[in-house]
């Protein structure tokens, strides 16, 4: 079990910051977490590994995170781009230089951007918290959700399009003011 | 191109450039920029503690194999029972080598703790099993430590 206890060393972290934004609070999370590394334990004689032990973990956790969301019936509606941000306008942030309370305000974006992810659908929540927060690749995400590569990488631009609206919507916001 | 892309769509080859362009364009990357920085989640010291219990339970127990070892003599045995199991294991039933990877060596030194509960209990620890089976030249042996583990 020591070895095994290094791996939950190396990975609780990452699969409880992954989970935590999966489900629906924290007491969930913890649960679901527990049972990622239970899982793993109870399955690990027959990890071939054929997808690295990084992906297997995720694997796991992205499974017992639907099954949760599933049960809790918490499910936006899909996103699509009619009707919503015009993804062909150039982007424009308010110039933060100089701005005194530029430090306060990155812990409000990351409020901001945390509000935008709980908003999104389970499916493009999970590519983008893979592939952007957990640096897991195309081909990895696309092992581990059970999807192609190209619908990955539509879910990622989606949810990265509904992440900048969010945002630009807040900024509006705070350079009217 | 892009706008009427669903969530369950497979984008054709041309839809693919563009997801591709857009994806790594400045503003693809601040948005991974702001996920990417968003502060790390750490579980508790009590969710471990309940996680390293959980854990134990689920350990081999040592059964009749062990009631049945004298004391003195146990160790001896079950190293020669370990010899004759392990180098049977290793022509029937040899999991695949994974590859020389610290990843590959947490799975392969689990793999051996497990072993070695199941043979001989308490009694034998993981490395009395590996200094007892010579490892075969596709295994190259890695020496890890804490800050390769924290690399991970």
């Amino acid at each position: 079990m020591d070895a095994f206890g290094k791996i939950v060393d190396a990975y609780q972290s990452r699969v409880f910051g992954f989970v935590r934004r999966m489900v629906k609070d924290a007491e969930d999370a913890s649960d679901v977490t527990q049972e990622v590394f239970i899982r793993a334990f109870q399955s690990f004689e027959r990890f071939d590994g054929r997808s690295s032990l990084r992906t297997w973990l995720f694997r796991i956790a992205y499974n017992l995170c639907v099954d949760r969301s599933r049960r809790a019936k918490r499910a936006p509606a899909p996103t699509s781009l009619e009707g919503g941000f015009a993804q062909d306008e150039p982007l424009e942030f308010a110039d933060r230089r100089g701005d005194p309370q530029g430090a306060l305000l990155d812990a409000e974006l990351a409020t901001v951007v945390e509000g935008g992810i709980a908003t999104m659908s389970v499916k493009l929540r999970t590519v983008l918290l893979l592939h952007d927060r957990d640096d897991l690749s195309y081909d990895e995400i696309a092992q581990t959700v059970g999807v192609p590569v190209g619908t990955v990488k539509s879910r990622l631009f989606l949810a990265r399009t509904h992440l900048q609206g969010v945002v630009n919507a807040y900024l509006s916001g705070q350079v009217s003011k | 191109m892009l706008t009427n892309l669903g969530e369950d769509d497979r984008p054709n080859a041309e839809q693919m450039a563009l997801l591709d362009a857009r994806l790594d364009a400045p503003e693809g990357r601040t948005v991974q920029s702001w996920v990417g920085n968003l502060p790390e989640e750490e579980p508790s010291l009590a969710w471990r503690s309940a996680l390293n219990e959980r854990l134990r339970e689920m350990k081999p127990k040592p059964g009749l194999r062990r009631r049945l070892l004298y004391p003195g003599f146990g160790l001896a045995a079950a190293a020669a029972l370990a010899v004759v199991f392990w180098t049977a294991q290793l022509s029937n039933d040899e999991p695949p080598a994974i590859g020389p990877t610290l990843e590959a060596a947490l799975v392969s030194t689990h793999r051996d703790s497990v072993r070695a509960a199941e043979l001989a209990g308490a009694g034998m620890a993981p490395h009395d099993l590996a200094t007892l089976h010579k490892s075969s030249p596709e295994e190259p042996q890695f020496e890890w430590n804490e800050l390769d583990v924290e690399t991970l």
